[in-house]
Parts: structure tokens; sequence; C-alpha cells
């Protein structure tokens, strides 16, 4: 019966409804109008997996995960990044003289410890100033929490919260070079 | 949908009342086959998972207490608890080695300890995602060898983050045969170095630094020793089963029993030892390496 269970792949649709996950509001205080945000042009976002790790997202208790158009569902959230001092602009070649970012996945996978399950993202960010000046950041979502049942719908939610936390760390750190960026110029 | 529900429920239990799962361990030696030698040999690597693995203590208060639901409950708590630390304790170490592709390494160790001469002809060595038995199977199937062997890696940091845990399961068919022609379980325990505090995250923080160059150099030559006992261990016929159910060797030490429980160790015999490290055949036939 146990093995039963295990042997059916979990197909995870997350690219499908109600599939964007909450992107962080830059509501507040200190948030600029939308004229005087800097527009940062997202480029394409690049397969930097493994091949072995590209069509397989790993197990949670012998059953294995399997995420359909993983990248697109990604590539939707890094669309939706929005920050106190940025808007996101898709762009499939960033013009010189504008800040660009070029993000790269490097691993996309659940595991379970004990009785408990993890699903990880890793993302590599390389932003671009209008100088040409790069800086390389990785920003990991990682979730772990109680594995009731193996369902298809808790890990869903546990790959959405990971991809929260992930974007939340990339809106961030854009923001912090921005702030950085401003303080530097005359 | 209920009895998929009922099923996960069955199983969280079961691992909350019996501990991690255990695996059988017995060894099928290969005897090679005179009238009709091997010829090509296929190998596959899979990696369990993309990074290294934490792991914990588990609690086990339901076996203490005679068992029952709220115990088992307690225990899952517990054991959930102590695995979100263990994940966010390894972290940065999984930072550094973000780059590091475990069963890439583990192909190329077997390519050089498979050299001309070894027990078998490795036409290829190709890493592979985590199959299923079903999924396998039917990938052998495809194969244009007279045999496939399948290396099933794991690697994990241990609950005290003072070493490093690897191990493989060797298995070899026939493209067509689910029967296994060879079989056996390799497990390497490797030492760290450890921060003078002593504690978990200092551990961690100094190996991972310098983009993790200490877990990188002990995975890299644990993976080197994996695949010299993968050829050691494959021409040792039903003799080296006939050793391990020899009486056990008082001089060897006790390592930990690959796929059991980590408190479980087992006595074997001693079967190669050079300055730092000593290979035991443990007693159901498996091959342990320990720090001497």
């Amino acid at each position: 019966m146990l093995s039963a269970c295990a042997s059916s792949p979990a197909q995870l649709d997350l690219a499908g409804r109600n599939a964007r996950p909450t992107s962080p509001s830059p509501a507040g205080a200190n948030e600029k109008p939308a004229a005087s945000r800097i527009e940062v042009h997202l480029l394409p976002l690049i397969d930097g997996r493994a091949d072995h790790w590209q069509t397989h997202q790993g197990n949670v208790a012998g059953r294995t995960v399997e995420v359909s158009e993983l990248l697109t569902w990604i590539d939707l959230a890094l669309a939706d990044l929005a920050g106190e001092r940025f808007l996101i602009r898709r762009s499939e070649n960033a013009p010189p003289g504008v800040w660009s970012v070029q993000p790269v996945l490097l691993k996309a996978y659940s595991s379970s410890l004990s009785v408990s399950k993890t699903a990880t993202l890793l993302l590599d960010l390389t932003l671009t100033d209008p100088h040409g000046r790069a800086r390389r950041h990785t920003h990991r979502g990682q979730v772990t929490n109680a594995n009731w049942a193996s369902a298809t719908g808790e890990l869903e939610s546990s790959w959405r919260q990971a991809l929260e936390r992930c974007i939340a760390s990339i809106a961030a750190s854009i923001d912090t070079s921005l702030r950085y960026h401003e303080h530097l110029a005359p | 949908m209920l009895m998929r529900n009922f099923c996960g429920l069955t199983l969280t239990l079961t691992i909350a009342l019996l501990g991690s799962g255990c695996t059988s361990t017995h060894r099928t030696a290969y005897v090679p086959n005179a009238a009709a030698p091997l010829g090509e040999t296929q190998a596959l690597v899979a990696a369990a998972h993309p990074e290294i693995e934490a792991d914990i203590n588990e609690s086990n208060i339901t076996a203490f207490t005679g068992g029952g639901l709220i115990f088992a409950l307690v225990d899952a708590g517990i054991n959930t608890s102590r695995s979100k630390k263990a994940v966010n304790r390894i972290t940065p170490l999984r930072d550094a080695l973000a780059d590091h592709e475990a069963a890439v390494e583990f192909a190329d160790a077997l390519r050089s300890a498979f050299e001309p001469g070894a027990p078998l002809l490795l036409k290829t060595v190709d890493p592979i995602a985590p199959l299923s038995p079903k999924e396998l199977a039917g990938k052998a199937a495809d194969m244009q060898a007279d045999a496939v062997l399948l290396l099933s890696l794991q690697y994990r940091l241990d609950a005290g983050c003072s070493r490093i845990e690897t191990q493989v399961e060797a298995r070899m068919a026939t493209p067509k045969s689910a029967k296994p022609l060879y079989r056996n379980l390799f497990a390497t325990y490797r030492d760290l170095p450890t921060d003078a505090r002593g504690d978990q995250d200092s551990n961690i923080a100094l190996w991972a630094a310098d983009n993790g160059a200490l877990a990188r150099s002990a995975l890299q030559a644990a993976f080197a020793e994996l695949a010299r006992m993968v050829v050691f261990d494959l021409p040792r016929g039903v003799e080296a089963n006939q050793v391990a159910r020899a009486a056990w060797d008082a001089s060897a030490p006790a390592p930990r029993a690959p796929g059991f429980p980590p408190n479980l160790m087992m006595r074997g015999q001693k079967v190669s030892e050079d300055e730092t490290r000593m290979w035991v055949r443990l007693s159901t036939g498996e091959l342990s390496s320990v720090d001497l």
C-alpha cells in the first residue's frame, strides 16, 4: 500500500491558474512614485541546472516531484518584481546605459528529511549598472515544513513559498544596490 | 484522494515510529559466466539530491513509551522542528557548494577507478536524475550494452555537523532483466576539521569558507574512495560473503551500518588498511570505510 503511494510522481502545475506569487509590495512611506523609480531591464531566465536535473525536481518521501513549466513560472514571478526604487521591464537584450538584471536558475528541487519536506530554489542574479559594472548575488528560497501526505497541494504550497522568499530576497538586493548607487552618485 | 492522504499519514507515522527507513543490505556476489563473458557495461550515476543533505538525531519518544498516536505526533513535531534547524544551519555550506555536481564528480572518479585492467569494461559513465525503479527499468531496457551498472549516491553532513557521510548502492543487471547480477552498498565516513568553538554553526562556517574548499576536498576524496571500493568489491565473488559471515574481527572498528539508523553499529572484518583509512566488510557484506 505504501509503495503504491510513493510510486506515482507528483506533477506540480505551478504556472497554471493562480500561479503568480504575491510579489513583495513596495508600498510604504518610503515608496517613490513610479515616475521616479529606476527602470531595470530583466533579461530572459537562463537554465543553469545540470542536464540531468532539468526534468526532475527531486523527491519527497520516495515520491518523485516533477514541475511543469518551471522556467515560465519563475519568469512570470521575476517579471512581477518591484521594489521601493525600481520597476522591472522585460527585455531580450539590455541596451547600453541602462540597469539590467540577468537571472540564472541554479537549483530547483524538493527533498525530505525525517517527517519534513523542503522546497529549494536557487537563483543567481547579475545586476549591471549603466556603466557596465556587474554585481553577482545568489538568492535562495528555501522552505521546510511538515510533510503530512506528500500531496500535490502541499508540495505546490511549499514551492510557492520558496519562490516568494527568493523573489523578496532579489527585490531587497536590487533596492540595496540602487540605494548604494544613489549615495555614490554626485 | 482520501486513500492517498491515508497512505501519507500512515507513511509519516511509520517513519515516526521506526526512525529512518531501513533498506535491505545483503550483498549479491557477481559470478562471471565463463561461457558468455560480459562485454561493455554502461554505468549510470544518480545522486539523490542536487545539494548536500542535512541529518538529524530523530526523536523517538514513541518507541520508549510503547507506542501511541499522541507520542507519534509529538515525535513528528520535534523531528520537523529539528529538520528546519538542520536545513537552515547547512545553508551556508550549500551556498558555497552551489556549483558542485556530485553525480558528475562521482562519474569522473569512476572513470579513473575503472581503468584498463579493472574487473569491468565501462563503455560510458553518465550522470542521471534519481529515477523510480520502474523508470529505471525502462531506461535500462533501451541501453545498448551487455550490462548496466547503476550507482545511487547519497551524501550528507551528519547531525553533529562534524563529518561527511557518503554512501553508494551499486546494482548491476542486464538491460532485459531486473534481477541483479551484482549488488552491494558502500559507505565512507570522513571527519572534518572542527572549529575551536566546536559548535555546529562555526564548523559549517569553517567548511563553507573559501568557496567550500574543505568540504569540496573531503567530498572529492570520498567519491574517489567509493569508486575504488566498487572496483575492489566487484571481482570478489561469493568468497567475500563468506568472509563477511566469519567471526568478527575484534581489532576492526565498528562502523555505522549504511542504510540503517545512525546509532546502529555493526562489527565486521578488516579487509584493507592504509595510514589513514580502514575498510571493513560488515557481516552482511557491505563495505564501510572509516578514519583511523
